[in-house]
């Protein structure tokens, strides 16, 4: 009964030990998130969320990298999400669990989810850019250089692929949380299988379907390699107004102030705005998504 | 004569390789209550999946011989799938209505059949619910979620929604065994009630319940049909040893 | 295959109880017959004075039988089995009145003793216990074999007390001094018979346990 005091020593030491490592986590939080705040909050107004940049990105506004953003992860999920959803349809309704094109497509999502992003923007160069664009000009335009190039089409496009195993497995998670049993009540009513997948599962499981797409959109936003060969420019003066118009990012914007302005030290408060600005967007995309999953599992448990 | 709804001869069910249903000969009365009696893993569940094919969303089942109904073997090559479970309904041993109001869940099987007209649909539907003995309780609250009801009513409201396509067969997979028994015996109430209209097949693990509410009892065993009868010749003199060793509880 | 079942045990301790009570009855009838007979009214005395335990057995066996369907809701050959043990019971204890009801008429006739033995009660008596040994005998065997001695003795036992209740009505309309006596002798004899018909119902009951069959007013029925 009585305590041993080695052990005690060694308990203490141990639980000392993983506290600190858990604190050190929360620091690096805390000390990232309070330097991006204190820096960037004095920047952030009407006029800097509005604007175009000035003075070699010294002065005024980030307007074209908001909403450039904003509209690289609309085309980009209008491509992913569908394309995510019919495949995570595929995998959970109708291949049977242990086929081999089941594993085969398990297989090329866990790969494509692994593939370091810089590996996308190259194949979206050579795919999107170098193989169609270069084939629609020659086909449709006789050679004029318009699909050709870097573009926001094809830059969402190659986001798309990256973001495409995110909103595959997420969908597929949300249709597998629709219980077998609502299948075969509907079923068993008569109806066919698209007509229970189309009135039953997908219906079932469409906050899943949205926290799948929110979370490829958080993911999208914040990545630049990418996109970095296919679409994305250091500055455009116009915003982008056709799919074949370059266009600027949020993060590019970031990483262009800091290595490639003519004055680093005069673009630093911007650039702590446009940091929190990006981070402010990631963080409510992934609030939003949480909460989503979490009502999913109230009712789960419902 | 009695008519014979559902008549199964020689029918034979693989589950991969393994032998689930053997030679099962039965004829089963049409607006009769029959149950299926027997331990897990006998062949009744699976037996009642065979005749509205729900069997044939499992990988690896093969079935031989003829099943019937109405004369027509179900699993013939022109059968229509979709048209048969129309006919032969189902209720499930989990009650599981669908994340929709407690209209939407009865009004589902006839709006897929194309069944639109809100007028005819309402009509439908309080029939359907006043069949399944739940309107007085549910009929103030219509567009309420069906979630929000107790075990017992949303079993009924299944029976409900199965009503509602107006099948001639209703088969039940264990409909109470979830349910406290106030609910069972409404269910099993309801149930007496219905073979009137329907033929009803149903599994239960619970004797009593077969024997309270089922005209035949089919005894299964180890993918056999052992003995099938009148229930109480089934529950006052079986035949086989079988039969009597699981009714009176010496079975291991 | 086979399992234990608490029920079992249960339905073991009703069966000793059923055989307990029919070897109690059997010999509460023997010992009626033997008072008669013998003209003991100490052994008669004993019989009038047994009637309280069978009384005791009966109510326990009703008891039992009670809890088996509250608690144990029996069915098939359990559910034929306390039926009609229920049944036997009651049989049994009928039985057993009836016995103490011929005990009780013995005293009454003491200066007939010669008279009742020429009239043959004897044989009846003789032949009632054979029939009642059987009773006991099957209730303890459910040999279906012994039924067919019984229908037979029962039905002799039957015709004998017929008899004999014709020889005494001739005797009460020579002798009419005789009529008191003659009447209690007449009602022991319907006592007698009424111990066959019960042990009828008892070998019917029986039939129903090991057969499922309802044999009682097949006759009639027919």
């Amino acid at each position: 009964m009585i305590k041993s005091f080695k052990k005690d020593i060694k308990g203490i030491l141990i639980e000392g030990v993983t506290l600190s490592a858990a604190l050190l986590i929360i620091a690096i939080v805390v000390v990232m998130i309070t330097v991006i705040v204190i820096g960037g909050k004095e920047q952030i107004s009407w006029d800097f969320l509005t604007k175009f940049p000035e003075d070699g990105m010294t002065k005024g506004g980030i307007f074209p990298a908001i909403y450039g953003t904003a509209l690289l992860v609309i085309i980009m999920s209008v491509a992913a999400v569908p394309f995510g959803t019919i495949t995570a349809i595929y995998l959970t309704e109708y291949a049977k669990e242990n086929s081999i094109i089941a594993k085969t497509i398990r297989f090329a999502v866990r790969t494509l989810a692994v593939i370091p992003s810089i590996i996308y923007g190259l194949f979206g160069l050579g795919f999107f850019i170098k193989f169609v664009g270069t084939q629609m000009d020659s086909t449709f335009l006789g050679g004029q250089l318009k699909w050709g190039q870097p573009n926001i089409l094809w830059a969402s496009l190659t986001m798309a692929l990256l973001t495409l195993p995110v909103v595959i497995v997420s969908v597929e998670e949300a249709l597998k949380t629709v219980p077998k049993d609502l299948r075969a009540a509907s079923l068993a009513l008569g109806a066919t299988k698209w007509q229970t997948i189309w009135k039953v599962v997908i219906p079932g499981s469409i906050s899943g379907i949205m926290t799948g797409t929110i979370l490829a959109v958080s993911r999208g936003a914040g990545e630049v390699a990418p996109i970095l060969f296919t679409g994305v420019a250091y500055y455009v003066a116009t915003l982008p107004a056709s799919l074949s118009d370059q266009f600027m990012v949020l993060g590019y914007h970031i990483y262009v102030m800091t290595t490639q302005s003519a004055n680093v030290d005069k673009t630093m408060p911007i650039q702590f705005g446009t940091t929190l600005v990006l981070l402010a967007l990631t963080f409510i995309l992934n609030i939003s998504a949480i909460i989503l999953r979490y009502r999913i599992r109230q009712k789960k448990t419902d | 004569m009695i008519h014979e709804k559902i008549h199964t001869e020689n029918m034979f069910l693989h589950y991969g390789s393994k032998l689930a249903l053997n030679d099962i000969s039965i004829q089963i009365p049409e607006k009769k209550v029959t149950a299926f009696i027997g331990p897990s893993g006998c062949g009744k569940s699976t037996f009642l999946r065979s005749l509205n094919r729900m069997n044939d969303l499992i990988d690896g089942v093969k079935i031989e011989g003829k099943i019937l109904i109405d004369e027509i073997n179900i699993y013939d090559k022109n059968i229509d799938v979709v048209t048969l479970r129309k006919k032969v309904g189902m209720v499930f041993q989990k009650s599981n209505p669908f994340a929709k109001s407690i209209y939407e869940n009865v009004a589902y099987g006839p709006r897929i059949n194309g069944v639109n007209d809100r007028k005819q649909l309402d009509e439908i539907v309080e029939t359907a619910l006043k069949n399944a003995a739940i309107w007085e309780e549910v009929k103030d609250r219509m567009n309420d979620s069906a979630m929000g009801l107790s075990g017992g009513q949303q079993q009924r409201l299944c029976i409900a929604r199965t009503l509602a396509v107006n099948p001639e067969i209703v088969l039940m997979d264990e409909p109470a065994s979830a349910l406290d028994p106030l609910s069972t015996s409404k269910i099993e109430e309801l149930i007496v009630q219905l073979k009137e209209k329907y033929t009803i097949v149903i599994v239960t693990h619970n004797m009593q319940q077969a024997a309270r509410i089922s005209d035949l009892t089919a005894f299964f065993y180890l993918g056999e049909l052992i003995e099938f009868d009148k229930t109480k010749k089934i529950f006052t003199n079986p035949e086989k040893k079988q039969t009597e060793d699981y009714i009176t509880g010496r079975f291991g | 295959m086979e399992t234990y079942r608490i029920f079992d045990s249960e339905l073991e301790k009703l069966s000793q109880k059923v055989i307990q009570m029919c070897s109690q009855v059997e010999q509460q009838v023997n010992n009626a017959l033997a008072a008669l007979k013998e003209y003991d009214l100490v052994l008669a005395k004993k019989v009038v004075n047994s009637d309280t335990e069978i009384d005791t057995l009966d109510v326990k066996i009703d008891k039992l039988c009670q809890k088996i369907f509250a608690l144990q809701a029996p069915v098939a050959s359990d559910l034929r089995y306390i039926l009609s043990a229920l049944k036997i019971n009651n049989d049994l204890e009928r039985i057993g009145d009836h016995a103490v009801n011929i005990a009780k008429r013995v005293a009454p006739l003491s200066e007939y003793r010669q008279l009742i033995s020429e009239l043959g009660v004897d044989q009846v008596s003789a032949q009632t216990s054979l029939l009642f040994s059987d009773v006991l005998q099957l209730v303890k065997t459910h040999d279906l074999k012994i039924c067919q001695e019984i229908y037979q003795r029962s039905a002799s036992v039957k015709e004998g007390c017929h008899e004999v209740a014709d020889q005494i009505l001739n005797e009460m309309m020579q002798q009419s001094e005789i009529v008191v006596v003659a009447s209690n002798i007449l009602i022991i004899l319907n006592l007698i018979e009424r111990i066959a018909g019960y042990s009828n119902n008892i070998a019917e009951s029986i039939t129903f346990v090991v057969d499922g069959e309802i044999v009682k007013h097949r006759k009639n029925l027919q």
